[in-house]
This record gives structure tokens, C-alpha cells and sequence, in this order.
């Protein structure tokens, strides 16, 4: 009884969650797909200027950053996949000059990490959450003894009564 | 004990003198002369190289197989271009006669740098190929990273090695002939 009300409770919350994203996305429109523009900007963020320190393709005014911007427009236009412009890139200047961790191989952990750590997170919270619900459960019932104690108090109670009446 | 400070002191200001100098020297190194230097393309067959010249013609490095190719990144604002291109001059004169050893150069932009690299060989003189790359993806495949760079591609179409930063004709020729000894010629 009590499992189902929680199991409506989480029915009822994911509903409103995906009203919630239903009219985020409705609100978008046409732009569900990133233009070319979109893309082109994307990208350049996640490349490194190979000439320059700590600034990004996107954010670097050096020629070689800016060669590199627009051989990515090109690429994007020529309908290459973000994959396929990337792994290029990365397959000449190296894998230094991304600023995306990679997706496989060790670098590839700092994804599954964060997932991992909240899975488990959210089942010791489960855990506990039922564990002290069958905690409480369990207070809220009287063991036999209890009845007893309490059958004998009553009996106990009348007796005095009755001895009391005149 | 003074006396004893006063030669520590002697001695230091040159060393601290000569270690600023070679600082200079290794943090200038690219301006001043290329560096022959690893690269991502290295062992690997040239990427593509076709286009436009200056000059309205095409150009493909296919064309050139059978010689050794110095291909040169360059721009006419960068100084180590300016300054390399009298010696790009007196290697392409060298070997003009054979044909063994051919430079290509390759500028990445618009039609207003293409403009100005007119300008520039018409200036300065230089008869090889200048290959326009308006997209940039030339550059991007050759992974150039600052100009000027150069890159080595072998008679065999693979790619030999690069350079970072201006050349000398003598520091090529060395280059390509350790190269061949090493390679047997291919």
C-alpha cells in the first residue's frame, strides 16, 4: 500500500517532468537541430588554439586558429559529422589540441565516473530511505509480548474495578 | 669573507648572463632558424595538395613524385617568412636545373592574401608554385600550427618530416641528404 503510493508519487513526478520538457522543446521550434552556424561555433570551443596558450580556436584572433575555423566551416558545410571533423583535427594536431575529454580509454573515465558515483549515491539513498521506513514500520506494531503486557494490564485493571463496586 | 662574496658575485653575473642568452636563444630559436621537429604526418603519405596557384594554374603534388618536395606554409605579414624566403630562393635555384629537390609554397586565406602574396613573390622574386588554400584545410591537414612551416614529403609521396619556423637552403640540402644516405634515395 505504502510502496504503491510512492510508485504513484514517482509516476506522477516524471509526468510533470516530461510536460515540463515537452513545451522546453515545443518553445524551440524549428531549431531542434543546431544550424551550421551552431555547430561551427561548438566546435571551435573545443579545440585549442595549437599556437597560442589556453585560449580556444573560437576565442583566438591568431591566423592559424582562424585557418583552422574555417577550415571547420568548410568541413561543416561539406557535411561532415562533428565526429568525423574532430577526429580529423585531432588525428593531425594531436589529441592535446581538444579541450573535450575523449570517449573511450582512460581519459574516457571522467564521464563514467560521475555516472557511477550518482548510481550508487542514489541506491545507498534508496537504501537507507527503506530501510528506515521498515524501521518505522516495524515500531509502529506491537509484538506479542507488548500485547500480553497489555492484555494483562487491562485484566488486571477490571478486576480492580470490579473489587472496587459496592 | 668579503673578498670570498665578491668572487661568487664575479662569477654568477656571467653564468646568470649566458643562461639569459641561451633562454633568448631557445625562446627565439623559431625565429632565427626552423627546427626540424616530429610531427603527427610523419611515415605517413602526404595529404593532399591540390589548387589553385598564383598564377591561375593547378597544381598537384601527385605531379611531383619522383622529387624531393619542401612544402612551405607561409604568410607575407609573418618576419621568419620574409626572412626565409631569400634562402627558399637559392635551394629552388640550385636544384632547378635537376628537378630533384622542388619547393611548393602554400598560403591559407582569401583573395586579399592572395593579392598580397602576388605582390610579395613579384617583389621578391621565387618562380615555383604558390598553391591557394581558401578553405584552410590544406593548412589543417598538414597540421600547421604557426607559420612559417615546412613540410618534407620524400620522391616516395610520404611524409619525411617538418620544420618549425624559417629554413636555410644548406640546413634543407643537409636535411635531404641524411635523409636519402638513411633511406637509400626513396
Amino acid at each position: 500500500m505504502v510502496l504503491s503510493r510512492l510508485v504513484r508519487q514517482v509516476l506522477w513526478i516524471l509526468a510533470v517532468a516530461a510536460l515540463v520538457a515537452i513545451f522546453a522543446l515545443a518553445g524551440r521550434g524549428d531549431s531542434l537541430l543546431p544550424t551550421n552556424e551552431e555547430r561551427v561555433e561548438a566546435l571551435a570551443e573545443q579545440f585549442a588554439c595549437p599556437e597560442c596558450s589556453g585560449q580556444s580556436v573560437a576565442q583566438s584572433n591568431a591566423a592559424v586558429a582562424q585557418n583552422i575555423e574555417r577550415a571547420v566551416t568548410e568541413l561543416v558545410n561539406g557535411g561532415a559529422s562533428d565526429e568525423q571533423i574532430r577526429a580529423r583535427i585531432t588525428d593531425r594536431f594531436g589529441e592535446q589540441v581538444s579541450l573535450v575529454p575523449a570517449s573511450s580509454g582512460v581519459v574516457g573515465l571522467v564521464w563514467v565516473i560521475p555516472v557511477v558515483v550518482g548510481l550508487v549515491a542514489l541506491a545507498a539513498i534508496a537504501a537507507v530511505l527503506l530501510r528506515w521506513r521498515r524501521d518505522v514500520g516495524a515500531q509502529g506494531k506491537a509484538s506479542p509480548a507488548d500485547r500480553a503486557l497489555v492484555e494483562a494490564f487491562l485484566a488486571e485493571r477490571i478486576e480492580l474495578t470490579e473489587t472496587d463496586q459496592p | 669573507m668579503g673578498s670570498a662574496r665578491k668572487a661568487s658575485l664575479a662569477a654568477a653575473v656571467p653564468l646568470v648572463i649566458l643562461l639569459a642568452l641561451l633562454s633568448w636563444k631557445v625562446v627565439n630559436r623559431d625565429e632565427v632558424e626552423g627546427a626540424f621537429a616530429p610531427s603527427t604526418l610523419d611515415g605517413k603519405r602526404a595529404p593532399t595538395l591540390e589548387g589553385t596557384t598564383l598564377d591561375g594554374a593547378m597544381y598537384s603534388l601527385d605531379n611531383d613524385r619522383g622529387s624531393w618536395v619542401v612544402v612551405n606554409f607561409f604568410a607575407t605579414w609573418c618576419p621568419p617568412c620574409v626572412l626565409e624566403h631569400p634562402e627558399l630562393i637559392k635551394f629552388a635555384q640550385r636544384h632547378l636545373a635537376t628537378g630533384d629537390r622542388r619547393v611548393v609554397s602554400v598560403i591559407f586565406g582569401g583573395p586579399q592574401e592572395a593579392a598580397l602574396a602576388r605582390t610579395f613573390f613579384d617583389r621578391n622574386g621565387g618562380s615555383w608554385p604558390v598553391v591557394i588554400d581558401p578553405t584552410g584545410i590544406v593548412a589543417v591537414d598538414y597540421a600547421v600550427a604557426k607559420v612559417p612551416e615546412s613540410i618534407l614529403v620524400a620522391p616516395s609521396g610520404f611524409v619525411y618530416g617538418k620544420i618549425r619556423g624559417g629554413v636555410t637552403a644548406d640546413a634543407l640540402d643537409a636535411i635531404i641528404s641524411e635523409a636519402e644516405t638513411m633511406t637509400g634515395g626513396s
